[in-house]
């Protein structure tokens, strides 16, 4: 069973109309602290960037739905939704971003670990820390806590992050549809997630950045 | 009538002359030290300094040379605070004279050429404020792109541009009627903002993009988007030569002063400075641009012609911006 909330943005663009851009959140249907981290942050996203859509000079729609439909889909979390999305792929042609799917990068999916991936570097290490302050990360954990009433934990970070990139891409694109935004997805691009460094995919579709040593003053690990 | 106008123009013609020919000097606030050094640039030597009661980070010289305009901010970000203010110093005088509304956080702002308003970006709020300087009155409060950062008045008072760091935006402003008149996209994490002297062309410095956008002002087209060196520099800081023949833009992690073609297509040198050049300035003669390096606490004053750094002067605690009269 999984739970889906779908955000629609009408982006303005260039060209003969507005780009639309429909993302579907499909999380487990088990409500866990960090599934719901991960929709706090999504509709933090999705607030966001529909600030950003309205510069632009378009209007918004936020819609809820219980089907994991449309073109552009952020979920995962546990392995019955990451393989209900991966069988989803190899059926129709969709982009999805995989938070927490491990390393199962397909030609659809682009990979978003909401922990370090392993290794001795990053143990005791973390993606996000609602303590962190330098470049930007600040403001936006302090946006956070404004909006929300409680710090950003890493699982809210990436939903917000995998919003902004679908937002970004869409906007690179000036098309949402999975083509385009496959397009854009594969070269080179560049994500501010606040920490300082372009975030960006690596060939294999995985999302590299830094991370930050876990404690009351998190320190930044060089990669 | 006409004899009276005249006077008055050789007048003005003559002290702004005088202006341009006397020695330059450099403002450079330091955030950490919270305080201003003055640096005399030919001396190439810090001639005094001004303590601030806050951390200081945007700086701007009125075009008289009169007044140098600091942005302050407290210890208690994302909040405003009793400190949080854009503060005038005499320059003559080295004093504090004057204290004006800014919101949380200030950080960076322009002035009109006529030294009657000033707009500051809002990170917090999210938002930018037209203030006017004589009556210390916030005229408008607008809603720009989220966490805006850059500011940059173009010189003909037209338009106010303000990056937005979150939203990889740019918010056009009217300044006669104070109203966001256009808003576009530009590369990852736009910061620094400046405008040619004809106001024709903006140009957009993008810290995670790794880029300077080259902008139309009339149509609000990019007409050029250039990666600068490999792109891992972090450029923040943009200033314009005065006869808009060039661009300055100061890459912070690369430790490095591009020089870029007008048109913004290509780089024409990169100079090696101190450690993370953040702020960057030209004098008033275009011979000379002035960095303030966060790291190394100290300026490079750079050679335009030679593309050499002829000086480095150390000044206080964490150097931010710079400003030239």
């Amino acid at each position: 069973m999984l739970k889906a909330v779908t955000a629609v943005a009408l982006l303005g663009a260039a060209g003969p109309g507005p780009v639309v851009l429909e993302l579907t959140l499909v999380l487990p249907a088990a409500d866990t602290e960090r599934s719901r981290d991960i929709a706090t942050g999504v509709r933090f996203g999705v607030e966001e960037a529909v600030h950003t859509a309205r510069l632009v000079g378009a209007e918004v729609v936020l819609t809820v739905d219980r089907d994991a439909r449309g073109d552009v889909v952020l979920g995962g979390l546990d392995r019955t939704t990451c393989d209900a999305l991966s069988r989803e792929a190899a059926r129709r042609p969709f982009i999805y971003i995989a938070l927490g799917c491990g390393g199962r990068a397909s030609d659809s999916s682009w990979t978003f670990h909401l922990e370090p991936d392993g290794g001795a570097e990053s143990a005791g290490a973390v993606l996000w820390h609602p303590a962190l302050e330098r470049y930007g990360a600040g403001q936006l954990n302090a946006r956070f806590v404004e909006r929300f009433g409680r710090p950003m934990s890493a699982a809210a970070w990436s939903g917000w992050m995998a919003v902004k990139i679908a937002l970004e891409a869409a906007l690179k694109a000036r098309a949402s549809d999975p083509r385009a935004l496959r397009k854009v997805l594969t070269a080179p691009m560049r994500f501010d997630g606040h920490k300082g460094a372009p975030l960006s995919f690596d060939s294999g579709h995985r999302l590299a950045q830094p991370l930050y040593r876990d404690g009351d003053t998190p320190a930044e690990i060089r990669p | 009538m006409r004899a009276s106008l005249l006077a008055v123009w050789v007048a003005l013609a003559a002290s702004s002359h005088l202006y341009a020919q006397r020695g330059q000097t450099a403002y450079v606030s330091n955030e950490r030290s919270r305080t201003i050094s003055i640096v005399d640039l030919d001396a190439a030597r810090v001639i005094g300094t001004i303590p601030v009661d806050g951390r200081p980070r945007g700086i701007r010289m009125s075009a008289d040379g009169r007044q140098v305009y600091v942005a302050l901010s407290d210890d208690l970000p994302h909040r405003e605070g009793g400190q949080d203010a854009i503060v005038g110093i005499d320059a003559a005088r080295r004093r504090i004279t004057g204290r004006y509304p800014s919101g949380t956080d200030p950080e960076q702002f322009d002035l009109t050429r006529d030294g009657r308003f000033l707009y500051a970006a809002n990170e917090d709020a999210g938002t930018a404020s037209a203030v006017d300087l004589a009556t210390r009155k916030v005229l408008a409060t607008l809603v720009v792109g989220i966490e805006p950062e850059g500011v940059a008045v173009s010189p003909d008072g037209r338009r106010a541009y303000v990056t937005a760091e979150t939203s990889n935006s740019v918010s056009v402003i009217d300044t006669r009627s104070n109203a966001v008149v256009a808003n576009f996209l530009v590369e990852a994490r736009p910061r620094g903002v400046a405008v040619s002297p004809d106001s024709r062309r903006l140009y957009v410095s993008s810290e995670i993009g790794g880029t300077l956008t080259t902008v139309d002002a009339t149509s609000n087209e990019i007409v050029a988007t250039l990666r600068l060196g490999s792109g891992d520099g972090k450029p923040v800081g943009v200033a314009v030569a005065p006869d808009g023949g060039q661009v300055f833009v100061a890459s912070g992690a690369a430790g490095t002063l591009s020089f870029v073609s007008a048109d913004g297509a290509r780089v024409v040198a990169v100079v090696k400075v101190g450690r993370r050049p953040w702020g960057v300035a030209v004098t008033r003669d275009g011979r000379r641009a002035v960095t303030a390096n966060g790291v190394s606490n100290d300026i490079s004053i750079v050679d335009v012609a030679t593309r050499r750094v002829v000086a480095t002067v150390p000044v206080g605690d964490g150097p931010w911006g710079v400003a030239i009269r």
